[in-house]
């Protein structure tokens, strides 16, 4: 899978989680409803949709679309 | 849509109820907001929440019960601290002012349970469930409960939680727990909203026992503390029973003999309803929406706060068109799953039924004591069209031999002569050129019903006598017997010339429903041995079929 694939999926799924605008183009988001309940959501979906488990560093470094790609791909690539 | 606001006083993280509480609410048309106190205020903030201006519409106050006190895993841990937090916070839900509804929701960690060396902390956290629980129990109507173990009881620990967001954010539950709890507390919000029901109005057949009483008899149907399938219906019985001691009304209504339902009743060893559990009963063949309607009269109280169970989805049907304002519950098809239906309904959440209604119960009952009047089947017209009925007609056929004289032999309540043939029997009727033997195959909207209908009419010189004519009670009062009748009669009236047809009725303990069935069907009766015999020109009977049920070729 691509860096641009996983991308795609991970703004959507972090779309649908947060309800409001979906991430911005340049792939961060701006969005101040990331709090941390929110977080545990994206998280969670996230996980689902890639079928993954972040460590612990990662769930703790994982409030942008970017990180979050980073770590999908980190696992997926095993 | 209603809008309905929760608060939320809490000791750990339970945001994620927000999202489906509100899902949950639509479904029952009610939009639910959620607003969440701070953690660890839970005490303070049930007082804010309570002395605003505008108050929301519940507050629940949701307690991990292994961080009351100094948390249960801590060294200073003492269980006078967390019991004493537990009275307060109890105190503030119930000093919550008029028109804001208090709700404790209790959740016991189950991973200290587990732990051998944390038995004691486990049975602290029970200790402090049960204490709140008595509490909300002795203020039922003013407090809710919800206890969440009881949700991870059912779906699964592993299923219900998340150690990774629990230890790590305080959030132990996933999507599963969450869906359970919203589900549970909309449950709270519609109690709040609608009116209680206060009526429960049962069928008898394969409801609060299985089998046809008036055709297995007292001893053939299925019910029992211990074998399946009586098995499902006796805790039935025990449910509707547990309903009734708080103070809901039973009610029966039934297509039936009332001495039949009534031998059960009064004399099955494991039947727990008993006819002194009863606020009114309808056991006749008139149509169930005239039945339930004189109940509702009766007792003074309005079909919408009445509910009606039926395993008969035609019955169910029909009576819910009738009748909109009435709550009607089909019961599943799987006999398993029949205990658990008004449990899971739950229509009868924290009713409140008056004295006064319970000693109505009492009263009605004497009266309908004395009323012992059985009426005829009467169906409206518009009742029947609703089925869309369509029936074949047609001459006993040699492989129609077996299920014939079964028909003969199991039928009782709808059976004029109850003539017990045999297959023997039945295959001399067959070979009889002074024999017709006709068979009634019917279906309506929702599928079909067998061959549920038998007639034998025979040759007597210059007159046609009906020898026997029975219909499966399942049928009963659809009028297929007129459409079996009148062809039946109509082919062998022609085939015969007969001027004159003979009929007998003859009474036994089960057929008293067809005792005047000829006489509306315009014979002249009178009275001989073996029963009432009825006479009747040929040219006079009405022998078209009735117009509510179309005769075709094949179903």
């Amino acid at each position: 899978m691509t860096n641009q694939e996983i991308t795609e999926r991970v703004e959507r799924v972090v779309a649908g989680v947060l309800g409001a605008g979906a991430p911005t183009g340049d792939g961060t988001v701006n969005i101040a409803e990331w709090d941390s309940v929110k977080h545990m959501n994206v998280i969670l979906a996230v996980e689902n949709e890639f079928d993954v488990e972040f460590d612990d560093e990662e769930l703790a470094n994982t409030h942008s679309i970017p990180s979050l790609v980073e770590a999908v791909a980190k696992h997926l690539a095993g | 849509m209603t809008p309905v606001r929760f608060f939320f006083a809490r000791n750990f993280t339970v945001e994620p109820f927000g999202e489906p509480l509100t899902i949950a609410g639509r479904e029952i048309g009610v939009e639910i907001s959620s607003e969440f106190g701070s953690y660890g205020n839970a005490l303070t903030d049930i007082f804010e929440a309570g002395s605003r201006a505008t108050p929301p519409d519940f507050v629940c106050v949701v307690l991990s019960l292994d961080y009351l006190g100094a948390g249960i895993f801590s060294p200073s841990w003492r269980m006078e601290d967390a019991e004493r937090e537990v009275d307060q916070i109890l105190a503030a839900l119930e000093g919550l002012p008029t028109g804001v509804s208090g709700i404790v929701a209790t959740f016991i960690p189950g991973p200290c349970c587990e732990l051998p060396a944390c038995t004691e902390t486990g049975d602290a956290a029970l200790i402090l469930n049960a204490r709140i629980r008595a509490f909300a129990a002795a203020r039922s109507g003013r407090i809710g409960l919800l206890e969440l173990d009881r949700i991870v009881a059912r779906l699964g620990w592993e299923a219900c939680i998340d150690r990774r967001f629990g230890l790590m954010m305080k959030a132990p539950f996933t999507s599963a727990l969450t869906g359970g709890a919203a589900k549970e507390l909309v449950r709270h919000v519609r109690v709040r909203q609608a009116p209680p029901f206060k009526v429960l109005v049962l069928d008898c057949d394969n409801t609060l026992w299985g089998g046809v009483v008036g055709e297995a008899g007292v001893e053939g149907i299925a019910l029992d503390p211990y074998e399946y399938p009586g098995i499902a219906f006796y805790r039935f019985q025990s449910e509707i029973l547990r309903l009734a001691e708080k103070g809901v009304l039973l009610c029966l209504c039934s297509k039936n003999d009332e001495a039949a339902v009534f031998e059960v009743l009064d004399n099955h060893p494991h039947c727990l309803i008993r006819r002194k559990n009863l606020a009114g009963w309808k056991v006749n063949w008139t149509d169930k929406a005239a039945n339930i309607r004189a109940l509702a009269a009766e007792l003074s109280l309005g079909i919408d706060s009445m509910v009606f169970v039926d395993d008969n989805p035609v019955e169910c049907e029909l009576t819910a068109k009738a009748l909109p304002e009435l709550r009607v519950v089909l019961l599943p098809k799987k006999v398993y799953q029949i205990p658990d239906v008004l449990g899971d309904l739950d229509l009868f959440d924290r009713v409140t039924v008056s004295r006064e209604d319970r000693e109505r119960a009492g009263y009605y009952q004497a009266e309908q004591a004395r009323r012992e009047v059985q009426k005829t089947v009467t169906d409206p017209a518009s009742f029947l069209e609703a089925l869309e009925m369509r029936a074949v007609v047609r001459r006993l056929r040699e492989a129609d031999i077996s299920r014939a004289a079964q028909l003969c032999q199991r039928t009782n309540q709808f059976n004029l002569t109850t003539k017990r043939y045999t297959e023997a029997e039945m295959a001399g009727f067959l070979a009889d050129p002074d024999s017709m033997v006709f068979l009634l195959e019917a279906a309506d909207k929702f599928g079909p019903m067998g061959t549920s209908g038998l007639i034998i009419v025979r040759r007597r010189g210059g007159e046609a006598d009906i020898d026997t004519f029975l219909l499966s009670c399942r049928i009963i009062g659809r009028k297929f017997d007129q459409l079996l009748f009148r062809v039946a009669v109509r082919e062998a009236v022609d085939a015969w010339a007969a001027g004159m047809v003979t009929a007998t009725f003859c009474p036994t303990a089960k057929n008293s429903l067809v005792k005047s069935l000829y006489t509306e069907y315009g014979f002249e009766g009178s009275e001989a041995p073996e029963g009432t015999v009825f006479r009747c020109s040929s040219a006079k009977l009405d022998l078209v079929p009735p117009k509510e049920i179309a005769l075709v070729e094949s179903l």
